[in-house]
């Protein structure tokens, strides 16, 4: 009767080829006189041939990002730059294309946004009154809240401008100098720098995402102080009241919109991929 | 992969810092890399990190390779040890101790189970999902010795020295891992 646990104990060797002659002849006669031993060896074996099957490999981002961070290493030794990939470079220039598309596109949806509460505040304003006055207090604050957070998009995505920047080699320098000087020339931005730097684009992909994440903060802020206002207002006069719920509504909407937009860029970032014919 | 034979000469041309050689570096080790990372890290995200910060090591320390063994394993050690340091880095955040092989003595009973297997075992398993699993639930240790010697086919030797372990050492966490292993999928194929 073989020792199943003195087996088991000589399967590891016999599977790493380190038994001697005669351990390994008496190893496979047990092997012939046990079958349940023999199972137990055909299934290791097969479960590690299925698992080395099983082989997860990198993304082309990740890739990039690896030539990226040698080259940051490299240019600081002053030393030759690695030559990344074409396949990986149209990868990163669909992505911040795509980035840059998103981030624009979340902009104008709140601009408009802004442009639909500042309306809804001034013609809660022109209601007259008592209340229309502290309403028109609220929605002043509202529309200062609007145009903060309109700003805030414009100066967050002027500061991605800069930090994209900084990490560009020396010979993008130009193309982010004149990105700072207007929208469409940042918006020209990812495509030049495609050809030049990996991590601009990823940078642009970041800070895109974060022009959204103040975009979305500042439809919140503007959809929030629409509603006081419509609180307010209710206080003060029925008729008013309802003209501001209407008026907030429109703001939620608005807000509303702003989200889609951001969801929908932050899918075509993710689904981003070149052209057949680049 | 490099051949042994140009080996020495790659190794020598990524000392000098030669950029082609740091391009082939990647192109033909990046794979391998990134599969013993994600093996023990079983997170997309983490291994991508894990495989920067492999390459950025190579670049620095390439100086520190002597060429007393081969490349690919010295490779395998950066891999191993950059996966296992963001795992003790993960748990030090949440509060947890990486023990080095808690595993209790089941032996015995680990080693009847195996002479218990269905036929239709393995061809049960989904490959990838009884691979994430296995991984996870094995301490790290353990799981960074079955992944360099059962999935990436390093032989004992090369297993201890990525491992910076003695030989006897390693043939304990390989042996102790190929038991866990099956405790793990036993109790995986209870439950599916």
């Amino acid at each position: 009767m073989v020792d199943v646990k003195k087996f088991m104990d000589k399967m590891s060797d016999y599977l790493d080829g380190i038994l001697s002659d005669e351990e390994k002849r008496k190893f496979e006669q047990d092997l012939k006189d046990c079958p349940e031993c023999q199972k137990a060896l055909d299934s290791f074996k097969k479960l590690r041939d299925k698992m080395r099957t099983s082989v997860p490999k990198p993304s082309a981002e990740a890739k990039l990002r690896v030539y990226e961070a040698l080259n940051a290493e490299r240019a600081k030794r002053g030393e030759e730059l690695l030559k990344i990939p074409a396949e990986l470079l149209k990868i990163a220039k669909a992505k911040s294309e795509a980035a840059v598309d998103a981030a624009k596109s979340v902009a104008e949806t709140s601009a408009e946004s802004m442009k639909e509460v500042a309306s809804a505040g001034a013609e809660m304003v022109q209601q007259g009154g008592k209340g229309a006055i502290n309403v028109g207090k609220k929605a002043a604050e509202t529309f200062a809240t609007g145009a903060k957070a309109a700003k805030d998009v414009a100066v967050e995505s002027g500061k991605t401008m800069v930090e994209t920047g900084k990490v560009v080699t020396v010979e993008s320098a130009e193309v982010m100098v004149d990105s700072t000087k207007s929208p469409s020339e940042a918006a020209k931005a990812p495509a030049r720098l495609a050809g030049k730097g990996i991590k601009a684009g990823m940078t642009m992909a970041k800070g895109a995402a974060k022009v959204m994440g103040k975009g979305i903060k500042g439809s919140a802020e503007v959809a929030k102080g629409t509603m006081e206002v419509g609180a307010t207002m209710a206080k003060e006069s029925a008729k008013t009241a309802k003209e501001g719920v209407k008026k907030a509504g429109k703001a939620t909407k608005a807000a509303k919109d702003v989200a889609s937009s951001i969801a929908e860029g932050a899918k075509k970032v993710a689904e981003a991929k070149p052209e057949d014919s680049d | 992969m490099v051949e042994h034979n140009d080996e020495k000469a790659f190794v020598s041309r990524l000392q000098k810092g030669e950029a082609r050689a740091y391009e082939e570096l990647i192109e033909n080790y990046s794979d391998m890399v990134y599969r013993v990372c994600f093996r023990i890290l079983q997170n997309r995200q983490d291994a991508e990190d894990a495989m920067q910060e492999v390459f950025l090591t190579v670049y620095r320390k390439i100086g520190d390779f002597k060429g007393q063994s081969k490349f690919s394993t010295w490779l395998y050690k950066i891999s191993t040890n950059a996966a296992l340091s963001m795992i003790r880095s993960r748990n030090r955040k949440h509060g947890q101790d990486v023990s080095v092989d808690s595993l209790s003595d089941e032996e015995a009973e680990m080693a009847e189970a195996w002479t218990a297997v269905p036929d239709d075992f393995v061809e049960k398993v989904e490959a990838e999902e009884l691979v994430h699993k296995a991984l996870e639930e094995l301490s790290p240790n353990l799981s960074a010795a079955l992944v360099l010697h059962e999935l990436e086919g390093l032989s004992v030797a090369e297993t201890a020295e990525a491992l910076g372990i003695s030989v006897s050492a390693a043939k304990v966490r390989i042996h102790r891992a190929r038991q866990a292993l099956y405790k793990i999928l036993k109790e995986y194929l209870e439950e599916v």
